[in-house]
């Protein structure tokens, strides 16, 4: 088995200025990477979200790209959470809610964010159980009309436009008006008012973010969203939740369209959720999602207990050095805030800990090293193709037909003396170090971090005790050298512009729910270049939301 | 056994399944030879799918061919049960990509391709969903099917065995408790049958519930206008799920479900959600197979998937390994080398075989537990096909040949269980054309990747 050759792939450069973006489209690896826009070899035919037709150009964008599908995007749980604290003041209890379906890249994409029969289960009964446990004071205190006379039209258009964030559309209220009828008529006008909240409730208008342009177009190809719609975009994508009040008057009094859009995001990017959801962005950028449930105490004694600590740090690193006036400096480079001397102490448990020891940035944090390692050991490989993946986009994909060979004796055996010479073997077969190469090359520079996050100087894992080296070697990059430790390579990170670039498509990634389609769609290059130029993620996220991809869409196959 | 559900007497076609075989007239053909079948004693026909991680070793085949066999130390578990079995060999997947771990659980049970680059789902529905959507397995249940896993709640491909349709992954519900209050809510254990409980005196009548589900329905419908294909499908999920809810309001008071001596309730208690501690681990899988058997005796469904792990999983720790299963033992898999298991010095072989029996011991202790409740003139698994599969070739070859596809029971769906069936070489999405036929589905291709040569013979009678 050949195993086949590295292969780096420079695409096509679409739009002049994108040479640097380019290299990011790196193919590592012995096949296609999925993610760049490559078909896998048993994909049925490459159709993906937003695939086909050209957009129109707003501010700057590469002609003949792709655009965004017109699509009804379901909300999170927190997302729909904070709409009904938002909408009626009462927190919803979600605790038999199914989970959220991801699709291991990030949890909200629209993809996978289907309505099954358990939870609309759920969201009936939230509904239900909301609209039957308001007060009449409070029932009455949804709509600016009174409720003991009849105004149950002035309540359905306030209450709905509400809910649905934009004006209820006159079939929408025709249906609710004759829901409060029949409810009415069984029982009192109130019960009509509640039957109507339950309904607006559980609609889909209420529980989606809406794409699809204006009401009187149902088949133009091309479309662009209402300011309403945009309103809706912006919001839960910059602050995760409901349009704020301003934001509403501004879309309702038609101050929100391309003109304006750049200055309304730059608005949204002061906003005081905004770090918030930068920091949801950026904790599930870091895949730490299994961190909660991973079990290591057997090995790394006081993990279990440490764990909440460890989170903890996540946070208040995030807190620090994630929000609109940093970047990718301070999240690479910034000494990790200290928690607790419990912490402390666990960190400095193996026997070989050294007196000192700083931890630097992302690659630092207990979650990430902890997360991207075996329970028992660390890993090389998973720690490397992190960094490959996350931090570069570069996806690692084996070739078509490969059969990886058996493990040698000396693995087999547990001859290697450390990890590393464990993962080595890798290198020295040439089937494996046709991928691994590029993987277990930067976990060697984390190697003075066990698989709990715990430092050390040496290697106990295999049985002896071997003073641990931790030199590596970055390739296939734009800051290709030799590193010597976790310094170095989040020093190596930090100046490169592939990793800003990359960072940009994986905002893209959560911030419009769906892989990009390519590489160079107009949001990703507007915010990539503000990244570039200014190493600050409100930037990013500014140029990320001020293109046409978040207004113009196509309206997809019929 | 008490399954009343009035309104949903009409066969309950799934449209979008008739729409996309485009043939609902030829659909419905089997189901009347297989409804004679079944009428001689309206018994209800079910499936569970059934996946563990990290295929098995050669051993895992049984020793000898046809009815003589005999079972080696991944299957001992189903000592005495041997004519329950049914091994087909030597069955390949199509295609593949990658070290198969992500193709092989793709094409598991749906003969599908990726649906494209983002998430790399199926692009085709699995056998059991098909089924509801183009048989009448389903009956008046109450619920389609349900899906139980003990695993980390990870949804991504490499966790998914089930899907409603083209990306369209039915993870599994790994929270027991969860899936206890979802699944069992209007049941009555036992005893006497019962009705569903009446609407709150406080609430909605049933009239405004279903308006208003109406109401959301049609709400649904409006957003579809302004959407392609493909998104439109996914709200039709949102209409099934609508649709569902308003039959529950419709038969609450009225319907009941359990009620019957075999109905029994499972009990949850136990569980722990460590995927390393071998004890609590049995366990879990006990609570879950309860569930499904309960939810079986109880006709709450006739549908259910269970899997252990995830495709590639490495269960560091369990069964007293302290190492990677996948990395140092399945991969490994030699006869002249020696690793400790739980203290224990063995080969990398022998440990293999041990944790491969661990899974099918959970697989054995379902189909036990549903051999041990009476139906009709025998038991339950006689009217059950547990359909079992991992994701990758014998011995964690990494590629997708010689897959150990298992199926037990189902002996009144014509299922010629008791044997091992030397198939030659041909392609495993042929077993699951012969399964759909035993259910009553007339293909002869199933799943992109199908080349069409039709059921595998020697299956079903």
């Amino acid at each position: 088995m050949s195993g086949g050759r590295w292969t780096k792939l420079r695409a096509e450069a679409a739009w002049p200025g994108l040479a640097a973006l380019t290299l990011a489209a790196f193919l590592l690896g012995c096949s296609s990477a999925p993610g760049d826009g490559a078909v896998p070899p048993g994909a049925s035919g490459g159709a993906s979200s937003g695939s086909g037709g050209a957009t129109s150009l707003g501010s700057g964008g590469s002609p003949g790209a792709p655009g965004l599908e017109a699509r009804a995007w379901r909300l999170t749980h927190e997302q729909y959470r904070r709409s009904v604290v938002d909408l009626v003041g009462v927190e919803p209890d979600l605790s038999n809610f199914t989970p959220e379906t991801g699709n291991g890249k990030f949890q909200n994409f629209s993809s996978t964010a289907f309505v099954r029969v358990d939870l609309a289960a759920n969201y009936y009964q939230v509904a239900q159980d909301i609209a039957e446990q308001l007060t009449t004071p409070e029932l009455a205190s949804l709509t600016t009309c009174d409720l003991v006379s009849a105004c149950q039209s002035t309540f359905i258009d306030e209450l709905g436009e509400a809910a649905f964030r934009a004006p209820v559309p006159a079939e929408v209220a025709a249906r609710l008006s004759a829901l409060f009828d029949l409810a009415a008529a069984e029982a009192d006008a109130e019960a009509g008012y509640r039957a109507v909240l339950t309904a607006v409730l559980n609609s889909p208008l209420f529980l989606y973010r809406k794409e699809i342009g204006p009401a009187e177009d149902t088949t133009s190809p091309e479309l662009s969203l209402t300011a309403p719609q945009i309103a809706e975009f912006l919001s839960y994508g910059l602050l995760g939740g409901p349009p704020p009040p301003w934001l509403r008057q501004k879309a309702n009094a038609g101050g929100l369209d391309a003109a304006s859009l750049a200055e309304v995001v730059a608005d949204l990017v002061e906003d005081q959720d905004f770090d918030t959801q930068l920091q949801t962005f950026l904790s599930e950028w870091l895949e730490v999602a299994t961190f909660q449930t991973v079990e290591k105490s057997d090995v790394f004694p006081g993990f279990d207990a440490v764990r909440p600590l460890m989170a903890q740090e996540l946070e208040l690193f995030l807190g620090q050095s994630g929000r609109k006036d940093t970047g990718l400096a301070e999240l690479l480079l910034d000494p990790v805030p200290a928690v607790s001397p419990e912490l402390d102490a666990f960190y400095a448990s193996d026997p070989s800990a050294p007196e000192q020891a700083t931890r630097l940035g992302i690659i630092g944090l207990g979650t990430v090293l902890a997360s991207h390692a075996k329970s028992y050991l660390t890993s090389p490989t998973l720690r490397g193709l992190f960094i490959r993946s996350r931090l570069f986009c570069q996806e690692i994909t084996l070739p078509q037909n490969f059969t990886p060979p058996p493990l040698s004796e000396t693995e087999a055996l547990g001859i290697a003396q450390t990890t590393r010479e464990l993962y080595e073997r890798h290198l020295s077969d040439a089937s494996c170090s046709n991928c691994h190469r590029a993987m277990d090359n930067l976990g060697f520079a984390l190697e003075a971090y066990d698989g709990a996050g715990r430092v050390r100087t040496l290697d106990t894992t295999q049985g002896a005790s071997v003073a641990l080296d931790t030199t590596a070697e970055l390739t296939d990059s734009d800051v290709d050298r030799a590193l010597t430790g976790a310094g170095d390579l989040s020093q190596a990170l930090s100046e490169s512009t592939l990793v800003k670039e990359c960072l940009a498509r994986q905002a893209f990634r959560f911030y419009f729910g769906q892989v990009e389609a390519a590489p160079d769609l107009p949001a990703i290059l507007a915010g990539s270049s503000r990244l570039v130029a200014t190493d600050a993620l409100g930037e990013l996220l500014a140029g990320l939301f001020s293109t046409d991809n978040t207004f113009v869409r196509q309206r997809g196959t019929n | 056994m008490a399954l009343i559900r009035p309104t949903l007497s009409e066969l309950k076609l799934h449209r979008r399944g008739l729409l996309k075989v485009g043939l609902g007239a030829l659909v419905l053909a089997p189901f009347i030879r297989q409804r004679q079948l079944f009428a001689q004693n309206a018994l209800p026909k079910r499936i569970i799918m059934v996946f563990t991680p990290d295929s098995n070793p050669p051993e895992w085949w049984p020793t000898g061919t046809g009815k003589s066999f005999t079972l080696n130390e991944p299957l001992l578990d189903f000592v005495g049960m041997e004519d329950q079995l049914l091994v087909p060999r030597r069955l390949d997947h199509s295609w593949t990509y990658d070290n198969h771990h992500m193709a092989g659980i793709v094409q598991l049970f749906t003969g599908g391709r990726f649906d494209g680059d983002e998430n790399r789902f199926s692009d085709s529905p699995s056998v059991d969903q098909y089924l509801l959507q183009n048989t009448d397995i389903r009956g008046e249940t109450p619920r389609a099917s349900i899906h139980l896993g003990v695993d980390d709640g990870r949804t991504d491909h490499r966790h998914i065995i089930c899907y409603s349709g083209s990306g369209q992954p039915i993870a599994a519900e790994v929270d027991p408790t969860r899936a206890f209050n979802n699944i069992f809510g209007d049941v009555s254990f036992g005893g006497e049958p019962t009705p569903t409980p009446a609407p709150t005196p406080t609430g909605p009548s049933v009239a405004v519930r279903q308006a208003i589900l109406d109401a959301n329905a049609d709400d649904v419908r409006y957003l579809q206008r302004y959407l392609g294909q493909e998104e439109r499908e996914r709200l039709e999920l949102h209409l099934d799920a609508l649709a569902e809810l308003r039959t529950r309001v419709e038969n609450q008071g009225q319907s009941t479900v359990g009620g019957s001596a075999a109905c029994e309730e499972p009990d949850t208690s136990g569980f722990s959600n460590s995927l390393k501690n071998e004890t609590t681990m049995t366990r879990w899988a006990q609570i879950n197979a309860d569930i499904i058997v309960s939810a079986l005796a109880c006709d709450v469904t006739r549908v259910a998937s269970y899997q252990f792990s995830f495709s590639g999983g490495h269960h560091e720790g369990l069964l007293g390994f302290s190492k990677s299963w996948h990395d140092e033992v399945a991969h490994v898999s030699q006869t002249s080398d020696s690793v400790s298991v739980g203290g224990e010095a063995m080969t990398t072989r022998a440990a293999f075989n041990r944790f491969s029996r661990y899974w099918h011991g959970h697989i054995a202790y379902l189909a036990k537990r549903l051999q041990s409740l009476p139906e009709g003139d025998g038991t339950m698994l006689d009217n059950t096909l547990i359909y079992c599969g991992v994701e990758s070739g014998t011995n964690h070859s990494h590629d997708p040949n010689d897959m150990q596809y298992l199926l037990i029971g189902g002996k009144n769906l014509g299922f010629q269980s008791g044997q091992v069936l030397d198939v030659g070489q041909t392609s495993a999405h042929r077993l699951h054309v012969a399964v759909l036929n035993a259910f009553g589905a007339d293909v002869q291709v199933f799943g992109s990747a199908d080349d069409g040569t039709g059921p595998l013979s020697g299956v079903v009678a």
